[in-house]
């Protein structure tokens, strides 16, 4: 995957590239040979937290958040926080730079603790043990946040947004009581393309 | 079968059809163009909105990158039949998804033809085709490209070919049905005009009318002018009838023989009176069949004169026999008389036969008691010339008897009075000497005679005479005639002079005839200052029996003259004046050197 990863950054010095590729080639099936499942997962996370980072920024585009979610003369913007270690490094940054919904510039914030998501449009919530993520959700509850997380089974405790991966790519699914319990409206849109779709009964 | 160029109706009828046919194909033509274009830019249209709402619902499709999203999207289009091919790509020209109509394309992948190289839109190979860019929140989320075929154009326009096939069929037929009704009132008319008219120049039956119409379009008023050109071609018909009933009836009772000619001499009518006269049928007499009856001795010289007329168009006058049906020959004169047309030409001759025998029997009669009334005359002249020698004779024969010693004396005085009658006697003689063949003639010496014949009647009116003359003028003529000529005008003067009066004679030759042509001859002048002839008598004075000498003359004295100086193709001219005092009368004579034609 690295170096496939290297492919469009080495195009200018295309004829190194051939001379070095069967060296290199030897050296990646070695590596991807020998190393263990856990290492090629390790690998992976960068390029698969790209894009989700990139999902992340783009379900906001298919959601509406009630009205007064964001009262005026505040200067939050549209914050995108993180709830926990964050797994995306500087690259949730990049994307959001510059970039805006409903006319407000996006913002990033890092939170450690539930309480600090006042404000929050979206939320990730890394990885926690699930009692945590239990009560994080239950305080979280009727918030018009937008609670995304890849932690296995995070639809059926309660949030809205679950990771998966299928066949390498990354898709997610979508638990809409929780959300309309929020008063968060997600486009057909976004439905459309989800795996699954958790209606209330 | 009438064919199109003969006939009127045919040709109103195929000019309606015409004029409505291409009324009906322009029209149609017209609004095909019109819905073609509209109905292609609605296609355009169409396919453009369907591009869009596919874009649309591929967003999210592309922006999760779920390609099975965007393949069910598109398979949407199933149900527009005439979308052959939609593709989403990526904004930068990525395949992501398609959807073919044929399912066994499904494989195909087709490259997006980026905005840049094509226009947005074409249509080519039966196939419209354009892209549309997805915006999603002001961005390019990727684009649309879709096919569609022209199927729904080209069942538009077999629709429209199949309308506009049947509008044509029924306007023609409405068209062929007006122009049949229009027929009755606008070509029936005409047909019925026009047989007419064929009627009439087939049998001339000026008679015949054209039937009218009720209305009172322009058809009625050719029909109405037809009819009464038709009444006055009738009435000139019949007044052209009348008028050559009346001619013929005017021809067939004159006296005379009259025919008429074409321009080139062709006889194509006599009167009655000619084929009376001859004998003959018309269709002998045709053309130039009048040669027959002429003297073949004649013909030449008659033939030659009438054409030299019918070449210069100048009038006929010849004298000469014809033959009539009991085989003798009378003298006719004959006229022919050119009719010209509007431009000057000749458009026929008229001409008359008069039978002139008689008559110039008569003159002949005339003539010939003229000159034995002018022979009485002469033998009192010369009785009288004779006398007085005679009675000097008669004197010196008694005085010789009475006086013997101067007989010889006496002799020769009577021999002298003798010499005296033998001079008068020959001179005489000469007169009467028959002159039937020309023979030259001296005019100088015949002058000289004819004063001495008139010096005992000169003398005795003591009359001046002036003999103006050279010697030797010589013509060729019959020299009685010539002398009897100037004897009459010289007798003439003589009884016009009063006493002491004065007589001019002059003589010469002339190069010039009195008629203009360039003629060698003798021109003689008799010259008087007598009483003068008045204006009303000089026109007269050459006809037969006119006299202003009621008790002395006969009256035929100049008009024998007139005659005896044509005979010699001269001419004689005649002034005069009647002024009180200064009064004169002056007879000129030409006599040409010789004859012309000899």
């Amino acid at each position: 995957m690295t170096a496939h990863r290297r492919i469009p950054s080495t195009n200018k010095c295309y004829r190194c590239w051939r001379i070095l590729f069967v060296p290199i080639a030897t050296m990646v099936l070695t590596l991807l040979l020998f190393a263990s499942p856990q290492a090629s997962a390790q690998e992976n996370k960068p390029a698969e937290y790209k894009v989700k980072a990139v999902y992340l920024y783009n379900f906001g585009k298919f959601v509406q958040w009630p009205a007064g979610t964001a009262p005026e003369g505040t200067e939050n913007g549209f914050p995108i926080c993180v709830l926990g270690p964050d797994p995306f490094g500087a690259t949730l940054d990049e994307i959001v730079k510059g970039e805006s919904i409903e006319g407000q510039s996006l913002v990033t914030r890092r939170i450690d603790r539930v309480e600090g998501a006042d404000g929050c449009r979206i939320l990730f919530i890394t990885a926690m043990p699930k009692e945590r993520l239990t009560m994080t959700l239950q305080t979280l509850q009727s918030k018009p946040v937008l609670t995304v997380s890849d932690m296995p089974d995070f639809c059926n405790r309660g949030g809205m947004i679950q990771f998966v991966l299928q066949a390498d790519k990354v898709r997610f699914e979508v638990n809409l009581p929780p959300a309309e319990k929020a008063g968060l409206t997600l486009s057909s849109q976004l439905l459309k393309v989800a795996t699954s779709v958790l209606k209330s009964p | 079968m009438v064919s199109i160029r003969d006939s009127i109706s045919k040709k109103l009828t195929a000019l309606n059809m015409l004029v409505s046919g291409a009324a009906v194909l322009l029209a149609c033509a017209a609004f095909l163009a019109y819905d073609v274009n509209s109905f292609r830019q609605t296609l355009l249209n169409d396919l453009s909105i369907q591009a869009q709402i596919i874009g649309y619902n591929s967003v999210s499709a592309l922006i999760f990158d779920d390609q099975q999203s965007a393949e069910k999207t598109l398979s949407a289009l199933q149900a527009s039949s005439h979308i052959i091919y939609a593709g989403v790509y990526k904004p930068d020209g990525q395949f992501f998804a398609a959807y073919w109509r044929d399912s066994k394309d499904r494989e195909r992948r087709l490259p997006l033809a980026l905005p840049s190289e094509m226009p947005n839109s074409w249509i080519r190979e039966r196939q419209f085709a354009l892209v549309r860019p997805i915006l999603f929140d002001g961005k390019l989320m990727g684009n649309v490209y879709i096919r569609s075929d022209v199927r729904a154009l080209f069942d538009r326009l077999r629709n429209y070919l199949t309308i506009l096939a049947a509008i044509l069929t029924i306007s023609l037929a409405a068209a062929l049905l007006v122009s049949r009704m229009s027929q009755r009132v606008i070509s029936a008319p005409i047909m019925a005009l026009a047989k007419t008219a064929q009627v009439i120049s087939r049998d001339q039956n000026y008679s015949v009318r054209a039937p009218p119409i009720e209305n009172r379009d322009e058809i009625a008023a050719l029909i109405d002018s037809f009819n009464k050109m038709l009444a006055e071609i009738q009435k000139r018909d019949t007044a052209l009838q009348e008028s050559e009933e009346q001619f013929r009836t005017l021809a067939d009772s004159v006296p005379q023989l009259a025919w008429m000619a074409e321009p080139d001499g062709h006889i194509f009518w006599y009167n009655q009176r000619w084929y009376d006269y001859t004998g003959t049928r018309p269709e002998q007499m045709k053309g130039w069949g009048w040669q027959s009856l002429h003297d073949p001795k004649v013909l030449a010289e008659v033939l030659e004169r009438w054409r030299g007329s019918i070449a210069t168009g100048r009038r006929f006058e010849m004298v000469f026999p014809l033959r009539g049906r009991d085989g003798t020959f009378r003298d006719f004169l004959t006229l022919a008389t050119p009719i010209l047309d509007a431009q000057g030409r000749v458009a026929r001759w008229f001409g008359t036969n008069t039978d002139v025998t008689e008559q110039r029997r008569s003159e002949e009669a005339l003539r010939r008691s003229e000159k034995l009334a002018a022979t009485g005359r002469l033998a009192a002249s010369i009785a009288h010339e004779i006398n007085n020698p005679l009675e000097a004779v008669t004197n010196l024969v008694y005085l010789a008897r009475k006086h013997p010693s101067n007989v010889s004396t006496y002799l020769k005085l009577a021999d002298h009075e003798l010499d005296r009658i033998a001079h008068i006697t020959k001179n005489t003689l000469g007169f009467y000497r028959d002159s039937a063949s020309r023979s030259e003639v001296n005019v100088s010496e015949v002058l000289d005679e004819v004063l001495v014949l008139y010096s005992g009647k000169l003398n005795f009116k003591k009359v001046k005479l002036r003999s103006e003359y050279p010697e030797g003028i010589k013509i060729v003529g019959y020299a009685g005639e010539v002398r009897q000529i100037f004897a009459n005008l010289v007798a003439n003067a003589i009884e016009a002079l009063s006493p002491e009066g004065c007589l001019t004679i002059r003589a010469s030759k002339v190069q010039t005839g009195p008629d203009g042509f360039c003629r060698q001859g003798v021109r003689v002048t008799v010259l008087d200052n007598g009483s003068g002839i008045a204006a009303e008598d000089r026109k007269k004075i050459f006809e037969p029996f006119y006299t202003t000498k009621k008790d002395v003359g006969t009256g035929l004295g100049l008009w024998l003259t007139l005659d005896l100086v044509r005979k010699h193709q001269g001419s004689i001219r005649l002034r005069s004046s009647t002024r009180p005092g200064r009064a004169w009368t002056a007879f000129s004579v030409f006599l040409p050197e010789r004859p012309p034609g000899n």
